[in-house]
């Protein structure tokens, strides 16, 4: 009796973890994950890449931090594959992926990744696996497994069906995992960047 | 006793073999950085074949960059160690 109690109690534990209402994994980046696709070590379930970020165009305002759960593009000013910044274009290609921890600005502005090297503006930029994006723009509307990228808005994602506005082949990161309504916050995506 | 630890062992279960990558791109010292993570209590392996059961990760050198592969999926606290312990080295 004891033992079909303790199994009972057990499988019980096991499934308020599995499908908690509000899994860890929607909180922050890895934390409290529980579910996934990984396999071997060299499989991993999630890529996260050590990246600089400046403000768009390496000008303007200095003032505003990065917030985690962002969608960034690699940076078309610094071309060094390293550093990252917002995009105001709808699907816009040189989409990077989701920002996974907050950033400082950088220290001085205009500076090459080797001078900032070690320097405050570095963050983590996760390029594969399941995460979550803080917001979607006003305009967003889809159903699941719709595909995603930047949006009109800072840091916001957006669906790419439908994008037409001066690009005439949407770039996505990944998908969503479940329908989208305008404005929607802190949805679960995949991403596929690596 | 035994049960509560089978429960606790079920529990985990779930939770174990989801590694994680970080791809830094940033020359390290290996050894250095396995004390640094060993200062922490995380046992980092310079192979995957010299996994143990109190490893942590390990990591792979590509020469001008390195990658960490967690054995369990990392938690802001990795994140945020990872990050401090590259870029203590890189400032400077």
């Amino acid at each position: 009796m004891k033992r079909i109690l303790f199994i009972a109690l057990s499988i019980l534990l096991m499934s308020g973890v599995a499908f908690a209402a509000a899994p860890g994994r929607d909180t922050s980046p890895g934390h409290g994950d529980i579910l996934g696709q990984g396999g071997l070590p060299s499989q991993p379930h999630k890529i996260f890449r050590l990246v600089r970020w400046v403000p768009a165009g390496n000008l303007g305002t200095n003032a505003i931090a990065l917030t985690a759960d962002s969608v960034v593009i690699w940076d078309l000013t610094s071309d060094d594959g390293i550093t990252v910044t917002t995009s105001t274009t709808s699907g816009d290609n040189a989409v990077a992926g989701i920002i996974a921890v907050a950033c400082l600005t950088p220290e001085t502005l205009g500076r090459t990744a080797v001078q900032d090297s070690g320097k405050r503006n570095w963050t983590w930029l996760q390029t594969y696996g399941l995460a979550s994006v803080a917001a979607f723009n006003h305009n967003s509307v889809g159903s699941a497994g719709a595909a995603f990228g930047c949006s009109d808005q800072v840091g916001l994602a957006g669906l790419t069906a439908g994008v037409t506005t001066g690009i005439a082949e949407p770039g996505s990161c990944g998908f969503v995992y479940d329908a989208v309504t305008a404005a929607a916050t802190d949805v679960e995506v995949f991403l596929k960047c690596d | 006793m035994k049960q509560i630890a089978l429960i606790l062992i079920l529990l985990f279960i779930t939770a174990s073999c989801l590694a994680d990558e970080f791809r830094i791109p940033f020359s390290v010292y290996p050894k250095e950085l396995q004390k640094q993570f060993a200062d922490t209590g995380r046992k980092l392996d310079l192979s995957g074949n010299d996994r143990t059961e109190d490893s942590w990760g390990f990591l792979e050198n590509k020469g001008s960059n390195v990658s960490i592969f967690t054995y369990y999926s990392a938690t802001d606290e990795d994140l945020s160690l990872i990050m401090k312990l590259i870029m203590e080295r890189q400032d400077g």
